[in-house]
């Protein structure tokens, strides 16, 4: 956990800003969907029940949460939500874990521990670049080893291999 | 039976050499992940749950447990020799022990933690023990009423106790309550949340939604902070405490052990706080506090002890009640839930030999962790060198495959990125993901007791105040959130007055 800098007041969109939204959207959700799986009766709580009680407090503390960040914005300088350089971060672990996600049945176990590799890598800025090759090579021997011999766990290495 | 040959029977399960390996294997991996910064237990938990299906239940969970407790040990020695903690909870150790280690007193300050630690770990192991059976007799006589209202009543206990106030804390519990009830509803067969999708029947799978809530998301908020220097590592000198040290230590490490003990068993209170807790009261105790922050042996001593004992009775919520009181322990519910065991009053009885063979070899992993960590303390401060990017490159890997394992379907690898995404906004907005995880865990069950008792009742809600048990888990709810809004009110009106 670190603190978040500070920018101009009224600028950004906060902290707090983003925290209300996510309620707001959760919650609107849950009661629009809720509401479709029946409420059922007292004695009878249905499906439903639940998801719109839940769904509506959090949007009841969504509107409230906005409303504080958003006065909070035009008085001070709030944190920012998002910062510039967690963008290259989110967008490249994420992609990795797609990576694998896409490869890992039509092309097997190897090829997808490469693409998350590589496009992890460049995650973090400045990591040597010739030090991929031997992470590689340490990363998929070790995974290799718990999973598939440590385990016993049927995973194909290559999928027109063995 | 009695106590003395329940726990007979439970070192017979954790003394079964292929328990005792899962015990060495998990303290010391918590050990190792205690060091390296970026890696915690809750990561290493949620990475290791899609193995455990492989495993017997007692010997997963005395591996998960063991990654808990030994994690905070390794923690406490990056506090002392580098002045970096691990983990929260040995972050106050810093103060005193980084002091006595550029006096050239590590390995004193390493004794003294490590020995405190684990005479704190004997007396929450024994608690435990003790308080078992008398606790489970009580909740045994829990209802549904009285079940629902406990649960509300420890939401909102960790909720209001979170930084950040009690509208984030309620409203990220609320989230996760919401994303526990997705799956097929068991009273009435309604798919609620699955869109269609076969995979999402069972529920949001509980592994795949930790790793990415904490492993993924946390990998990312890492790589974009800034990075730490950790390269001041000092002598250890003599590893044997002086008579001194250890005649100012002995008080503080009963007092340390005394607040941790009761402070673990509070949700939401936890581990942090009760070892923040611990080095206050020795500040306010001691005869010379100004001796404190120049390397006093008490303020490694009682914290120390404190996190330790709050560690073996967050238990027993967790245990005894089926009620994880701090993310840790939610993921350890997870674990027996995946295995089939649902914690609770029946568990003692039903799953004896697991209740008492894990507690067993608590103790045991304990007693390992002081033999192996104080001999092996060069070996761990070297894992910090371990560069961040082989580091979370392993973590990525070790995550997709376990995950993927778990289906063998890429389906829930997709999951994981959605609960990466999601754990990443939910650190952007200043919501805790340790409270989205007890409201994932806790609604479903609450929501089941609610129903049972609304059926009991015929539908009328006031059976909830008209139990005794039940109204004052209610009372006590709403009067921690009345605290909680009020002082976060007054709070925002002095910043108000202040911007």
């Amino acid at each position: 956990m670190h603190e978040r800098d500070s920018a101009r007041p009224g600028a950004t969109f906060s902290s707090n800003m983003l925290a209300g939204s996510i309620f707001l959207f959760f919650g609107a959700a849950a009661m629009v969907l809720g509401w479709g799986y029946g409420l059922g009766t007292m004695r009878q709580p249905g499906s439903g029940a639940l998801p719109v009680v839940i769904g509506s407090a959090l949007v009841a503390l969504g509107i409230v949460q906005l409303l504080g960040a958003v006065r909070e914005a035009a008085m001070t300088a709030g944190a920012p939500a998002f910062r510039r350089s967690e963008l290259r971060p989110l967008v490249l672990i994420l992609g990795a874990v797609f990576a694998f996600a896409v490869l890992i049945l039509p092309a097997g176990l190897i090829p997808a521990l490469v693409a998350l590799i590589v496009i992890s890598w460049f995650a973090q800025k400045g990591g040597p670049k010739w030090e991929i090759a031997g992470a590689m090579a340490l990363v998929i021997a070790v995974i290799i080893a718990i999973f598939k011999y440590g385990l016993g766990l049927p995973l194909r290495l290559f999928v027109w291999g063995f | 039976m009695d106590v003395v040959s329940l726990l007979a029977t439970g070192l017979q399960v954790a003394l079964n050499p292929v328990n005792l390996l899962y015990c060495l294997i998990g303290v010391s991996l918590g050990t190792a992940i205690g060091v390296l910064p970026g890696v915690g237990p809750v990561i290493t938990i949620a990475l290791l749950l899609p193995l455990s299906f492989g495993l017997p239940v007692e010997s997963s969970i005395i591996l998960l447990a063991g990654i808990y407790y030994g994690a905070s040990y390794g923690g406490s020695t990056t506090s002392i020799l580098v002045n970096l903690p691990g983990e929260a909870s040995s972050a106050v150790t810093c103060i005193d022990g980084h002091q006595m280690a550029k006096k050239g007193r590590a390995g004193a300050a390493l004794a003294v933690a490590a020995l405190g630690s684990f005479f704190a770990g004997t007396v929450g192991t024994l608690l435990i023990a003790l308080a078992g059976p008398p606790l489970a007799a009580i909740a045994m006589r829990f209802g549904a009423a009285e079940y629902a209202a406990l649960v509300f009543a420890a939401l909102l206990m960790v909720a209001t106790m979170t930084r950040g106030g009690a509208v984030k804390g309620i409203g990220a519990a609320l989230l996760g309550i919401i994303f526990g009830l997705a799956g097929a509803d068991v009273m009435t067969g309604v798919f609620r949340f699955t869109f269609g999708a076969p995979e999402l029947r069972d529920g949001i799978d509980f592994a795949a939604l930790a790793v990415g809530l904490f492993a993924i998301a946390e990998i990312i908020d890492n790589i974009s902070s800034p990075s730490r220097d950790n390269s001041s590592t000092s002598a250890i000198g003599r590893l044997w405490p002086t008579k001194d040290d250890f005649r100012k230590a002995w008080p503080a490490v009963l007092r340390g052990t005394g607040i941790g003990a009761l402070l673990g068993v509070l949700p939401g209170a936890g581990v942090a706080m009760s070892s923040f807790s611990a080095y206050m009261v020795e500040k306010n105790v001691a005869k010379e506090p100004e001796r404190f922050g120049e390397g006093a042996i008490e303020g490694v001593a009682a914290p120390e002890s404190a996190n330790n004992a709050a560690a073996q009775t967050g238990f027993i919520p967790t245990l005894l009640l089926g009620i994880p009181g701090s993310p840790v322990m939610a993921l350890l519910l997870g674990a027996f839930m995946i295995h089939g065991v649902a914690p609770g009053p029946r568990m003692m009885s039903e799953h004896a030999p697991l209740f008492w063979g894990l507690i067993a070899s608590m103790w045991i992993g304990n007693l390992f962790l002081v033999l192996l960590n104080l001999p092996l303390i060069g070996l761990w401060v070297r894992l910090l060198k371990v560069p961040y990017h082989w580091l979370y490159v392993f973590v990525l890997a070790f995550a997709c495959v376990g995950v993927f394992t778990m289906g063998s379907s890429a389906f829930q690898v997709y999951v994981l990125i959605f609960f990466g995404l999601l754990g990443y906004l939910l650190k952007a907005a200043g919501l805790s993901p340790a409270l989205f995880i007890l409201g994932f865990i806790l609604g479903p069950m609450f929501e089941e007791n609610f129903r049972r008792a609304m059926a009991v009742s015929h539908g009328d809600p006031l059976v909830f105040f008209q139990r005794p048990i039940s109204l004052i888990f209610i009372l006590l709810g709403l009067a921690i959130l009345a605290l909680a809004t009020t002082s976060f009110v007054r709070r925002g009106r002095e910043e108000a007055a202040e911007g």
